[in-house]
């Protein structure tokens, strides 16, 4: 296959990531925005920003979150978006992982606003990982080919089964702790 | 046989993403499955003091300075429902009102104290927005420790005579409830209850630990 160099990616590929990584934004900016007071404790319990950014912080994280949905959606905006979105994923990341540090593992995630519960923990990490790899695919040059109509098929499909085995992870992620609660009584 | 691969390759795409979506409501289904077989009374969780034993005594203050002694007998012929709580939790703010009718109805024979730990200022505004001025509010890391207290809202029941009875985990009116009734009963769990009207077989559980 010599079109493929090195850093350089197959376009409906891309076109299949960017659409899944900005359904998944615009959902989970969303979720948060439902119910914004929800989602301000949750930044508190992180106990990680002064007291009079929480609620700045608890508008900027959702409203963010769509911009890069957005941003992703269009080729010209494209790496740009999805630079943002390993900043933004690498930030809360780290607010996870230094509360992990301090043993806070039972306190909410945040990440889906009220709709969703999940305790702290390193399958998180894991998640935002994948979607870290994922932002940075988008930030290839894309192979210049047209698209063909099967490649529709494989974008819009694609996309889907990425989206919806993105919840069943997140699902998954939910019941884990509750799981080993059982296992321990 | 172009078109037979394009054919394969839609009918793929369908089944995976059917796949996909009935693995999403069966991960669904175990969450909502969680939820139904939490607990129905209040979980002990079965470390500190245990029911039956003389609680330890405290003597603090309160956040307005006033002495509060728990787990001495009770002069005024009072229980005691300490109820440990943290401004941070969701669950605490949703059972402040169910705290406020049990006291109003409880009056004659129950005291409530707040109970939690940390930064001073940080409790003073949670006591002022939720209007807690007239319930004791004790910031004890001690009292906390003592007890185990691990997850929250958690509360203990102490009798008049400085008897632990009660204690557990409180997610709801019914879990506080729980508690009150344990007592009533004799009991020191509903946990302990169930086990008492449903004997299971196996060797008795009490003298495990």
């Amino acid at each position: 296959m010599g079109y493929y160099s090195p850093g350089m990616l197959d376009p409906a590929i891309q076109h299949l990531i960017a659409i899944a990584l900005a359904a998944i934004f615009a959902g989970s900016a969303a979720m948060k925005l439902y119910d914004l007071e929800a989602f301000e404790g949750a930044v508190a319990n992180y106990r990680l920003l002064p007291r009079w950014s929480e609620k700045p912080a608890a508008w900027a994280i959702p409203i963010f979150e769509s911009l890069c949905a957005a941003g992703i959606l269009l080729p010209a905006t494209r790496p740009v978006a999805a630079r943002a979105l390993v900043v933004l994923l690498g930030v809360l990341s780290g607010a996870v992982a230094i509360n992990l540090g301090r043993g806070r593992r039972d306190i909410d995630c945040g990440c889906f606003g009220p709709m969703l519960r999940q305790k702290l923990g390193a399958s998180l990490l894991a998640r935002n990982l994948a979607l870290i790899i994922a932002a940075l695919l988008l930030e290839l040059a894309p192979v210049a080919r047209g698209l063909a109509p099967i490649d529709y098929v494989t974008i819009a499909f694609g996309a889907a089964t990425l989206i919806v085995l993105y919840a069943s992870a997140n699902y998954a992620i939910a019941n884990a702790p509750r799981t080993r609660a059982l296992q321990a009584l | 046989m172009p078109q037979a691969i394009v054919i394969s390759q839609i009918v793929l795409w369908i089944l995976l993403l059917v796949m996909a979506g009935i693995q999403l409501a069966l991960l669904r289904q175990i969450g909502v499955l969680h939820e139904r077989i939490a607990p129905l009374g209040a979980l002990t969780i079965d470390t500190g003091p245990k029911e039956g034993a003389a609680a330890p005594v405290f003597e603090l203050s309160d956040l307005r300075g006033g002495r509060v002694a728990i787990g001495a007998p009770s002069e005024r012929g009072l229980d005691t429902l300490v109820f440990f709580l943290s401004p941070t939790c969701p669950v605490c703010k949703k059972m402040l009102p169910i705290l406020k009718s049990l006291r109003a109805a409880e009056e004659k024979s129950l005291r409530i104290v707040l109970a939690s730990d940390g930064e001073r200022d940080e409790h003073e505004r949670f006591v002022a927005a939720h209007k807690l001025g007239d319930f004791p509010y004790l910031l004890s890391q001690e009292l906390g420790m003592t007890y185990r207290v691990a997850k929250l809202p958690y509360a203990v029941l102490i009798d008049r005579a400085g008897v632990v009875r009660a204690k557990g985990l409180i997610n709801s009116r019914e879990h506080l409830e729980s508690l009150l009734e344990a007592k009533e009963r004799g009991v020191a769990s509903i946990q302990e209850f169930m086990h008492a009207a449903h004997p299971h077989p196996g060797p008795p559980s009490a003298p495990a630990r």
